[in-house]
């Protein structure tokens, strides 16, 4: 696909419009009582995007729709929060997908990123409240993260067999 | 999902239970004591016991925190933050628990009085 082409645009809207929708989705689920996790369900557009497009495409759907999120529903504090372990995340499968591309399914990727999603909010965390304590929170947060990973790692590996039918169609 | 992932996965999922495990033994005894922490500087330090019961309110330079100790058991309540997180997270009663409220650049945080868990 064209970046410049109408069918890119469509497609890159529709992106942003599920990952918002996943967000929203994300808020009316009963919150997992630790700080900071969460399933993580627009990580699935994240991960879409970056294994049928590239990394691009990828960092600018997070940059939009982390913005959009924290003016909708949160603050400009969280924007940093989330921002921070998005693209440390999406950083991370990127080269995991670059450097070990069939030796690794998407559901291990999927579990990476989750992981590094919770380690680049622990530090962000850390930064803010300026304590390294926070730290005792990694080994739980890292534990929801492979579960939650392996949950939208699942969903994408779904998604993704309809996904390339839909963008190999009339390629122009 | 690979054979080899799975393995991996299994391996690392082994070894953060273990570790929670032994922080759940290292937190389990001793005396512990409640540390408020608000950016970076400790506001208040309270030793529990099971006899404590205490209602109060921390205010930071960006809101308010509403805190109840019950037996013990710390928890807030209520709070004037957009997030909701601190008052979402479960009480905190053993070492290493703690209850962040990071609008508010505020931590509360269970520690061993013995100095086993010492930062700064
Ligand atoms: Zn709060």
């Amino acid at each position: 696909m064209k970046r410049n082409s109408t069918r890119y645009l469509t497609f890159m809207a529709m992106m942003i419009t599920l990952a918002l929708i996943l967000s929203y989705f994300e808020t009316l689920i009963p919150a997992i009582p630790i700080p900071g996790a969460k399933i993580g369900l627009p990580n699935l557009v994240t991960l879409l995007v970056l294994s049928t497009l590239g990394f691009w495409d990828a960092l600018v759907i997070l940059i939009i729709r982390t913005t959009i999120v924290s003016m909708l529903f949160t603050s400009v504090l969280s924007l940093a929060y989330s921002l921070s372990g998005g693209i440390l995340s999406l950083v991370i499968m990127f080269l995991v997908i670059r450097f070990l591309k069939d030796r690794i399914s998407i559901v291990a990727t999927s579990v990476i990123g989750a992981t590094m999603h919770s380690v680049g909010q622990v530090l962000c965390a850390m930064l803010i409240v300026e304590s390294f304590s926070l730290a005792t929170l990694l080994p739980i947060l890292i534990l929801i993260s492979i579960v939650t990973g392996m949950i939208v790692g699942f969903s994408a590996k779904f998604t993704l067999k309809h996904f390339n039918l839909m963008l190999r169609k009339g390629t122009t | 999902m690979k054979k080899k992932e799975i393995v991996i996965l299994a391996i690392v999922v082994v070894v953060l239970a273990a570790v929670l495990l032994l922080m759940n033994v290292i937190g389990g005894n001793g005396q512990r004591k409640l540390v408020i922490t608000i950016d970076g500087q400790e506001y208040q330090t309270i030793t529990l016991t099971e006899e404590t019961n205490m209602h109060f309110t921390v205010e930071t330079p960006d809101g308010v925190n509403e805190v109840v100790i019950t037996n013990g058991v710390v928890d807030v309540v209520s709070a004037d933050c957009h997030n909701q997180v601190c008052v979402d997270t479960r009480p905190a009663s053993k070492v290493f628990d703690k209850i962040v409220c990071l609008p508010h650049k505020l931590i509360l945080e269970i520690v061993g009085d013995n100095g086993e868990v010492d930062y700064q």
